[in-house]
């Protein structure tokens, strides 16, 4: 007999990452009514949910959709649509119970049969369809009961479905034979679609109908017990931080996805505005090719590494908004692997750079800095980064580019040796994506390495959870080891609304639920 | 020196001077060095050490701006020359050899029919960001209206009296334009060289606003501006210094040029006795 544990249990007793708390006012009584107006930064390249991993689509589709696993405020899985998980001992197959009484926007109840259609269509077309590569069939005993076979142990399923980098939503069957982009946009969230004008905005209303997870007493990142007061969410795109700035001041916006750290000190003494720190958003990092040129000689990383002054970086990149943190998961979540150790390799030391570059033969070879101008860590990262490593004897040679032109440049096994980024969702989601980043068919850092790619494999298949984040602890002494990468912080943003927006509290993105106009 | 009498004239060589001697002695003035990084002193307001104060990466920003304006100066001066020649060049073909006249300056017509600076933006983002690509992008942009103007004042000056004699008595084209068509053409080919100066300088501090100028940390005037865009309420000296150095030196060109085309134009001679 298999013997089956629950993955709930064992995610709810673990620490949560030190995100912003959840809203305080559990007192205060809310208040249905009003338009909210929230700004966003970007527009959505797709309002598919399944279909894309921008930011931009998730300010949307957290509010339509809901998926069986989801992240709560501390970031670990959590059930949503689902009751819960059984998982097999043999970690072979992952038995679903459905929550009862859910209905989609268009009031037909929610089944099983919807669960299965919703996930084969991901396993299709959906953003981050590879986390369903080792499911070898999904079966549906009951209406509320979802079984995954798998025809290989991937422990880190449950953090796969629950992340919100193209959420794993749960839609109508008869949705679900729909290409890419011309699905209906019914979910069970918590706000009804009701209008796209694509480049100016998007306006959902609230779900009357929508069935609360009694599980859970308050809201709680992405799950918990939702309760919509708006009448109505616009999602305006506006792309200038200034008019997005003014707009809130003016009371023309009610939500602002971020505002400018100097534009919110400016603001601070505004009654008529309240600012959130969102603290970590991101993890900073100059990642290196490990393949090519300079960079492809560990004793040149180490000397890039040593003549590195990351608080600099930091503080200038983030505009004074960072944490210094070395460590390649955030403090308290399931996975960190601790940073003991670790000060010895991040703190600068100009001597040991140049002595190091000397006992490596440097003669002056160009060292080829990459970045965009469109996002603004990445490009003060590399101008910051280019003039502490020219103070340390490097010539370099700053490259600016557009995004997709960087994006490119980057894949490529030659031509570049350093390339700031910063990793926004991959840190959130957990050790997956970050080990995966430096593993597999495509490793940023080019050149495959071994241990990284044994802790990449740990990961995907060690069932005891010390096993794998031993596995991470291995990924992470390695890149500091062999200077792989250098991870330079931690950086955070600020989201604000107007004062009269009661109980908001600040997430990945904005979650119009639960919070109201005074 | 008549030149200098002239007021106009007198103001724009001040103002243009002004910016010249201090770019040219960038390396002797500039109190700090311009893309020395010091991020404990971000965003500090102008003060006796700090004169313009300091942008968001804690360097100077008067260091920034004496450098940044020899960038400037190199490329607006680099752009005039170049269209000057080029479109000079192209100019007196056209002018002068009726027969390529109608082809080349459709060609002309087609460039001209892209606003200049969109057509430096796509050629600037086409070729990557560097000091080189924008003085290319800029000459490519500029040169159709410097042969423009040149073609007409081919046009002018072949149908002058002197030089219908010097082809009666059988002089050598080559001798005839060089000694005969183009001096005759150089007062205005100058004169719309100094507008190209100033507009260059204008045009490249929008292509470093946009980010397609010289990249990071190089300072340039546009670079400046834009890096102290985010800041405007909190830091506005990052944006309204180097602003104040282009409205100079624009002026002070705009005034030159006025200047120039009143001592150089014949008529207008007539027109100030």
């Amino acid at each position: 007999m298999l013997r089956r544990r629950s993955f709930t249990a064992g995610l709810t007793a673990a620490a949560s990452l030190p995100l912003p708390a959840i809203a305080q006012s559990v007192g205060q009584q809310g208040r249905k009514g009003g338009d909210v107006i929230v700004a966003m930064t970007a527009a959505p390249p797709t309002i598919d949910a399944m279909a894309t991993t921008a930011q931009a689509a998730r300010n949307i589709s957290m509010h339509m959709y809901e998926s069986l696993y989801t992240r709560d405020e501390g970031a670990n899985p959590q059930p949503e649509l689902a009751e819960g998980v059984d998982i097999a001992a043999d970690g072979m197959t992952y038995t679903f119970k459905l929550r009862g009484g859910v209905k989609f926007h268009n009031g037909k109840p929610m089944t099983s049969g919807d669960a299965k259609a919703s996930m084969e269509r991901y396993a299709k077309l959906g953003g981050s369809k590879d986390a369903l590569k080792a499911v070898a069939a999904f079966e549906t005993p009951n209406a509320s009961t979802l079984v995954l076979k798998m025809g290989s142990i991937f422990p880190g399923l449950i953090e796969a479905i629950s992340s919100p980098r193209a959420p794993f939503v749960i839609v109508p069957e008869e949705e679900c034979g729909k290409p890419l982009g011309q699905i209906g946009n019914i979910g069970t969230g918590p706000f009804q679609f009701a209008e796209y004008k694509p480049d100016s905005h998007i306006k959902m209303t609230r779900y009357d109908g929508y069935a609360a997870n009694k599980a859970f007493d308050k809201r709680d990142g992405y799950t918990g017990k939702k309760t919509p007061y708006f009448d109505s969410v616009t999602i305006r795109i506006i792309t200038e931080g200034g008019a997005r700035t003014a707009g809130l001041q003016t009371g023309e916006l009610h939500v602002l996805e971020t505002l400018d750290v100097a534009a919110a000190k400016r603001l601070k003494d505004d009654k008529g505005i309240k600012t959130y720190t969102m603290m970590p958003w991101a993890f900073l990092t100059l990642m290196m090719n490990n393949n090519w040129g300079l960079t492809a000689n560990p004793a040149i990383r180490k000397a890039i590494q040593a003549a590195l002054e990351v608080e600099e970086i930091a503080a200038i990149a983030s505009d004074g908004l960072y944490r210094l943190d070395p460590a390649w998961q955030y403090p308290g979540t399931n996975y960190f692997p601790g940073d003991a150790g670790l000060d010895a390799y991040v703190k600068q030391n100009q001597a040991k750079a140049k002595a190091a570059l000397q006992a490596a033969g440097y003669n002056g070879e160009e060292l080829q800095v990459i970045c965009d101008s469109s996002i603004k860590w990445h490009l003060d990262t590399g101008t910051v980064a280019a003039e502490q490593l020219r103070a340390a004897g490097f010539k370099v040679k700053l490259n600016v580019m557009d995004w997709p032109t960087v994006n490119a440049a980057r894949v490529k096994p030659e031509g570049w040796n350093l390339w700031p980024l910063a990793m926004g969702i991959e840190p959130y989601e957990g050790p997956y994506n970050v080990v995966g980043f430096f593993a597999g068919s495509a490793p940023v850092q080019i050149k495959p390495d071994p241990v990284i790619e044994d802790s990449n494999k740990k990961l995907a298949t060690q069932l005891k959870l010390d096993d794998r984040k031993a596995a991470v602890k291995a990924f992470q002494d390695r890149l500091y080891d062999q200077a792989i990468a250098v991870k330079v912080c931690d950086i955070g943003v600020i989201q604000a609304t107007r004062a009269n927006v009661m109980n908001y509290a600040p997430y990945r993105t904005q979650r119009m639920w639960d919070c109201w106009f005074a | 020196m008549r030149l200098f009498a002239r007021r106009n004239f007198l103001i724009g060589a001040i103002l243009v001077g002004l910016v010249l001697a201090a770019a040219l002695l960038a390396g002797w003035i500039a109190p700090f060095d311009p893309v020395k990084n010091n991020f404990r002193n971000r965003l500090g307001a102008p003060d006796d050490i700090y004169l313009l104060g300091t942008d968001r990466f804690g360097r100077d920003v008067l260091s920034r701006i004496l450098h940044g304006a020899q960038v400037s100066l190199r490329i607006g001066l680099a752009v005039a020359v170049l269209s000057g020649v080029m479109g000079g060049i192209i100019g007196l073909v056209c002018g002068w050899w009726r027969g390529i006249d109608a082809w080349l300056m459709r060609v002309m017509d087609g460039l001209m029919a892209f606003p200049g600076l969109l057509l430096a933006i796509a050629l600037a983002a086409t070729l990557g960001p560097s000091e080189s690509t924008v003085m290319i992008a800029l000459t490519v942009a500029y040169t159709p209206r410097t042969a423009r103007v040149m073609r007409g004042a081919v046009l002018v000056a072949r149908a002058q009296d002197y030089v219908e004699a010097a082809r009666s008595v059988g002089v050598r084209t080559a001798r005839l334009l060089w000694r005969h068509v183009v001096p005759a053409c150089t007062a205005p080919l100058v004169v719309q060289q100094t507008y190209v100066f100033a507009i260059a300088i204008l045009a490249e501090a929008v292509l470093s606003f946009v980010g397609v100028g010289p990249p990071p940390p190089q300072p340039t005037l546009g670079a400046i501006i834009a890096d102290g865009r985010d800041n405007m309420v909190e830091a506005p000296w990052i944006a309204l210094s180097p602003g104040v150095v282009i409205a100079m030196l624009v002026l002070g060109l705009n005034l030159l040029g006025d200047g120039l085309r009143d001592a150089l134009d014949p008529r207008m001679r007539r027109i100030m006795r």
